[in-house]
């Protein structure tokens, strides 16, 4: 058994939610965080939180990792209350912050030590979890660097590598590549799939939208504290209507390009602007071919064929309107 | 949802059924705090800095000691010894004093500006083990010090004079105001967000504690210093200056012990308290302590003024017991009056997981509620402790010392006995019909104390707008001079049965008359606190958690509401984006984040 096996989270939940969000609400006095908001997460899935900056994401996020206590509803992390198991919780989730800060007077090595010790990991196994976690995050070969030499990728890599220490279930990550270079995002987001390969949950809230939609198995968009939607994103972009748009430029101005469209029983929405026409398709993508071909069969010369697929950030900019609270 | 429900209403036990053993509870007792501390401390160049600073302040000035002292030739070698050891006591306490605070001031603060707070608080480590794990960092610092200082101690043992014993009662008295230093700082630091302002409010403190403490008590350290080196040893030298007060330190010993111990838990649990939830019982343990701490407190007070009764020598009297009662009497006052500010002034919010909590005691030890936050159960508390006290006192003069308590006090105390328990009543109401109002605690606490001020100020208004004839008499309502009109000098001889009710006011005696003003009072206040709890749906005794009632509109979904004009305001009054107002989200802990009726949130 290597290191990293101890890691492993096994599925317990058999198909039932890990988190579970029922009506919270949170207020602060007169002004309302999250109202009444409602949201599930099943085992194994990463599920992208998203919302812009005062949506009630970070409220969201420190009620469920127990830093907060909602003014009403409930929250319950593999059937716990977070309200009245908090130990119980706080053993099964690991918390990332969107800022944090490390010993800077501490190895890499005695960081590690210091939160097993803090989530009382038995001083048996406590060595093996941190070469595990180490060799996880690829920190290894630093375990004798002091923290504050570190690069902020490598700073970051530290705190999830703490955020793993006692094997939690549930990973609540905020903002975790909001400061990171892109070559330390991907190896972000490279850990993050690795992670879920090994049974992992994950609730992850992030601005980066192009890269949620790459990692996440479903998402919940919330805005002004309501959420707007969630589920998976298939079934959001279906519920949407999958259609993708096109934009079509032609050589010259073509009247006839609307009519000869209508032709398509996949194209709706057509609209015509000088030598632009825009449409959306929403046929299967194996036979847009069809729809150049329509044009070139009709001796229509065009110019260009833009086609942008329906995605995450599409979802967002449709279902929100950038209000803040 | 069968997953779902098992966390919901779970019930803590009052008293668990498996007792915590010594080793868990000393077990992890703060050690990875402790271990992260000293490792990052350690490798930091203040630390030595500080250490070989103090130790070189030090031996200089025990070298210009030595020197001034041993060029006098009517010195005597053990006058030499204790001198010099004298200075090193002082010099080292003031190092002590000035330099050490600084550690403990930081101690979280320097997480919070870290970011690194809120990792500690979701680790399964319990507040008691952070704040021990801090508290226990901090005073090695100290630890250390004293103990590298123990060579330059050893040039006073050169000349002779400073007994073994000296040295010892030096450094636990020293270690002693260590802890209490470095407990009273990380408090001061659990409450600050930033390094500067906990180490300068620490400071600040200090300053207005010396001076406080020398106006009332220090001075005589000087005087003891200077018995001390007239060749007695430490004890004997400050027995002797008490010579004239007392014939046995001990009890004093004791009670300054006792003190320090109680003042250090306060410290620790209010400290705890702040690392806790806002939502968390941080009141129990706090009633529990007071229970313990009142009478034992009081008791040695009696005892200490008694002391002398056992001695064959000691001649007592009437007058002589009836200043021990005035005194007592003060002493209780002042306490009770200190814990009517405190509980009875808690949040009136109280929260689910308390509620829960509470129930989880049974419905046979409801009377275990009054321990149990709330500013109702504080009031009650508050209330039950003024009587016990009261009676416990009527009990030491009029059972236990009956026999040196002449019949003409007797009134004076009965009336007094009953008068401060509605006094401390009065007061407390007022505290908990502020709480349910929804003043915070802070402000709830500094109202009591205007209201209080204003009540001393009594006599000054009463003398000021010149009030003729009888209604004079109002002077003695104002606590502060009610005990004046029952103390012995207004009683040179056995009153008769016409002039034990001198002070009167239409035929009825003034005491009498209080007892009815603040007796009403207190009832005005409960009911009016009752009415305003009951209809905002706050629960009182009952302890059942009713949702907070939130505004329909403000859960209205967004997409009925109309967008805003221009787009940039919020439409429910928040600040805007860059107005400098922090959102939630800006949140970093929920001692700061959650701001809901956290204002003068002291952890009481």
């Amino acid at each position: 058994m290597t290191v990293t096996e101890d890691l492993i989270t096994r599925p317990t939940n058999a198909g039932r939610p890990l988190v579970e969000v029922r009506n919270l609400t949170k207020d602060y006095g007169e002004k309302f965080a999250v109202r009444g908001i409602s949201f599930t997460v099943q085992e194994g899935e990463i599920f992208g939180f998203i919302g812009p900056n005062g949506a009630g994401k970070t409220t969201t996020i420190k009620i469920l990792s127990t830093l907060l206590e909602p003014t009403s509803g409930e929250v319950f992390v593999d059937g716990l209350c977070v309200r009245n198991d908090t130990e119980e919780v706080r053993k099964r989730i690991g918390y990332m912050p969107d800022s944090f800060g490390v010993y800077d007077g501490l190895t890499v090595e005695e960081y590690l030590e210091f939160f097993a010790g803090a989530y009382r990991l038995a001083p048996r196994t406590r060595k093996s979890t941190i070469e595990g976690v180490m060799e996880l995050t690829d920190l290894a070969k630093l375990r004798d660097r002091m923290v504050s030499g570190l690069s902020k990728g490598m700073k970051q890599r530290l705190c999830l590598a703490k955020t793993l220490i006692h094997n939690p279930k549930l990973l609540i990550l905020d903002e975790p590549a909001s400061a990171l270079d892109p070559r330390a995002r991907i190896e972000l987001r490279v850990l993050l799939k690795e992670l879920r390969e090994m049974g992992k949950t994950i609730l992850i809230s992030s601005h980066i939208l192009t890269e949620l939609s790459d990692l996440c198995t479903s998402v919940g968009i919330i805005e002004q504290g309501q959420i707007v939607e969630s589920g998976t994103i298939e079934s959001l972009t279906n519920e949407k209507g999958s259609t993708d748009q096109v934009e079509v430029t032609f050589h010259d101005e073509r009247p006839d390009a609307e009519g000869l469209l209508q032709l398509s029983g996949h194209v709706s929405e057509v609209k015509s602007s000088g030598r632009k026409v825009t449409f959306h398709y929403d046929g299967p993508p194996e036979e847009f071919y069809k729809i150049i071909k329509l044009f070139t069969d009709n001796g229509v010369p065009l110019l260009s064929v833009q086609h942008e697929t329906v995605d995450l950030e599409n979802l967002f900019m449709e279902l929100t309107r950038g209000d803040v609270q | 949802m069968q997953s779902a429900e098992r966390g919901q209403g779970t019930r803590v036990p009052f008293m668990s059924a498996k007792m915590p053993t010594l080793y868990s509870w000393l077990g992890n007792m703060g050690w990875p705090i402790l271990l992260k501390q000293l490792r990052i401390n350690f490798r930091r160049n203040r630390f030595f800095i500080a250490h070989f600073l103090s130790l070189l302040v030090l031996g200089c000035i025990l070298i210009v000691v030595i020197a001034t002292q041993t060029t006098n030739p009517s010195t005597t070698p053990s006058q030499v010894g204790q001198t010099v050891f004298a200075w090193f006591l002082g010099i080292q306490s003031l190092i002590v004093l000035v330099l050490f605070p600084v550690f403990g001031s930081t101690g979280f603060t320097e997480e919070k500006s870290n970011l690194s707070y809120d990792f500690l608080l979701i680790s399964t480590l319990k507040p008691r083990e952070i704040v021990w794990g801090k508290f226990l960092s901090t005073s090695l610092y100290c630890l250390m010090f004293l103990i590298a200082t123990i060579p330059l101690l050893s040039i006073s043992f050169l000349f002779g004079g400073v007994r073994p014993a000296d040295v010892v009662q030096a450094y636990v008295v020293l270690l002693g105001v260590t802890f209490l230093l470095s407990m009273f700082a990380l408090w001061v630091s659990s409450l600050c967000t930033s390094n500067v302002r906990s180490t300068m409010t620490v400071y600040s403190s200090l300053c207005l504690l010396f001076v406080i403490l020398w106006w009332w008590r220090l001075s005589a350290l000087w005087d003891i210093a200077g018995e001390y080196s007239e060749g007695r040893n430490l004890l004997r030298a400050a027995e002797d200056y008490l010579g004239g007060f007392v014939t046995d330190i001990s009890l004093i010993v004791a009670t300054a012990i006792i003190d320090a111990v109680a003042l250090f838990t306060y410290l620790f649990l209010f400290t705890t308290n702040r690392v806790r939830p806002l939502t968390d019982d941080r009141t129990s343990r706090v009633r529990l302590f007071t229970c313990l701490y009142l009478p034992l407190r009081l008791f040695l007070s009696i005892a200490k003024d008694f002391e002398g009764i056992f001695d064959p020598n000691f001649v007592t009297s009437e007058a002589f017991v009836q200043d021990v009662m005035v005194v007592t009497f003060g002493f209780a006052a002042v306490l009770l009056l200190l814990v009517a500010l405190i509980f009875p002034t808690e949040d009136a919010n109280i929260s689910r997981r308390v509620c829960e909590k509470v129930q989880g005691w049974g419905q046979k030890g409801a009377f275990l509620r009054i321990f149990a936050p709330g500013p109702f159960a504080g009031f009650i508390f508050t209330s039950l402790v003024s009587i016990t006290v009261c009676l416990v006192i009527y009990w030491t003069f009029f059972g236990f010392l009956a026999q040196d308590v002449g019949q003409v006090y007797e009134y004076t105390v009965h009336q007094v006995l009953v008068t401060l328990p509605i006094y401390i009543a009065a007061f407390s109401s007022l505290g908990f019909l502020l709480s349910v109002s929804n003043f915070t605690p802070l402000y709830s606490r500094l109202t009591v104390v205007f209201v209080f001020i204003i009540s001393l100020l009594l006599p000054m208004i009463f003398w000021l707008v010149q009030l003729a004839d009888r209604f004079y008499y109002f002077y003695y309502i104002s606590p502060i001079v009610l005990w004046k009109s029952l103390a012995p000098d207004q009683l040179e001889a056995p009153l008769a049965e016409e002039d034990e009710i001198s002070y009167q006011l239409w035929g009825i005696p003034i005491i009498t008359i209080s007892k009815i003003v603040f007796g009403a009072a207190t009832f005005i206040f409960m009911a009016a606190g009752i009415w305003i709890a009951k209809g905002s749906g706050m629960t009182l005794w009952s302890y059942r958690f009713s949702e907070p009632k939130i505004d329909a509109d403000a859960l209205e979904p967004i997409e009925s509401k109309e967008p805003e004009a221009g787009g940039s305001a919020p439409s429910d009054g928040s600040p805007a984006e860059g107005s400098g107002s922090s959102s939630p989200d800006d949140s970093a802990s929920p001692a700061e984040g959650d701001t809901r009726r956290s204002g003068g949130d002291l952890g009481l």
